[in-house]
């Protein structure tokens, strides 16, 4: 949950202008010995509110059920961002938090919004797709580690080779030693 | 209540690496319609459809945990 700081910026930004914001919380994706791995609803409310009273998290927070209806559904990465229009249709999908990236597909809504009501022809609809490259941030890794306990560590590195963003090129290199 | 292995294995206690992820490239894309899904507002503790918000305005959904 690392990337709440910029997004609570977007947040207060975007919430003047008419956008919705939500976090769902999903299963613990580094259990370790103080966060454990969910067993009931009560114990997953309870390290929600544990997020937001620790993070000083301002975005609202709804709790996926204990079998993850809402994160399986959505693609059960552990840091996935969605941005839905009016219609319901996702306009833009994320693997991680990319603030910047995320500010220009809101503005692009909002220009949207303004070509409707002045009634401007729209050009044309169509679909990008592209790579992002995020600093790791070594300081939440630590936190984490520290929060959530000594066996979440192992996680990071049981991680790699299951990530969506491998490309074909570094999947065909071997492990490094 | 759902499937009592099927939380287990949803709520892993050491993450052992997944093929799921790599459903999320062709789960729900772009243009597709969000799926709508009930969640429990931590606030109220009521029960509430994803819908709800879109119908109010463009959303923004982040998934997360506290780990």
């Amino acid at each position: 949950m690392g990337e709440v700081p910029p997004l609570t910026k977007l947040y207060e930004g975007y919430k003047e202008r008419g956008f919705e914001f939500f976090i769902v919380y999903v299963r613990e994706a580094h259990p370790g010995e103080n966060y454990p791995h969910h067993t009931s609803p009560e114990q997953k409310l309870a390290h929600a509110r544990k997020l937001r009273e620790l993070e000083g998290v301002k975005i609202p927070i709804l709790v996926d059920d204990l079998l993850g209806s809402v994160h399986r559904a959505y693609g059960l990465l552990p840091n996935m961002i969605y941005l839905i229009d009016r219609d319901g249709t996702v306009v833009y999908k994320s693997d991680w938090t990319d603030a910047a990236e995320l500010d220009s597909v809101c503005q692009s809504l909002i220009r949207l919004d303004e070509m409707r009501a002045q009634k401007l022809p729209i050009i044309r609809q169509g679909i990008s797709e592209r790579l992002h490259w995020i600093p790791m941030d070594p300081a939440l890794r630590e936190r984490v580690y520290r929060c959530s306990g000594e066996r979440a560590i192992q996680d990071f590195f049981n991680a790699r080779g299951y990530l969506p963003y491998a490309t074909d090129a570094e999947r065909a290199k071997p492990a490094a030693a | 209540m759902a499937n009592l292995a099927e939380i287990e294995e949803y709520n892993y206690s050491v993450f052992v690496g997944s093929e799921e992820f790599v459903s999320f490239r062709t789960l729900v894309p772009v243009g597709s319609s969000a799926p709508d899904i009930q969640a429990t507002v931590l606030d109220t503790g009521q029960s509430i459809r994803l819908s709800e918000y879109w119908k109010k305005g463009d959303v923004l959904i982040e998934f997360g945990s506290f780990t």
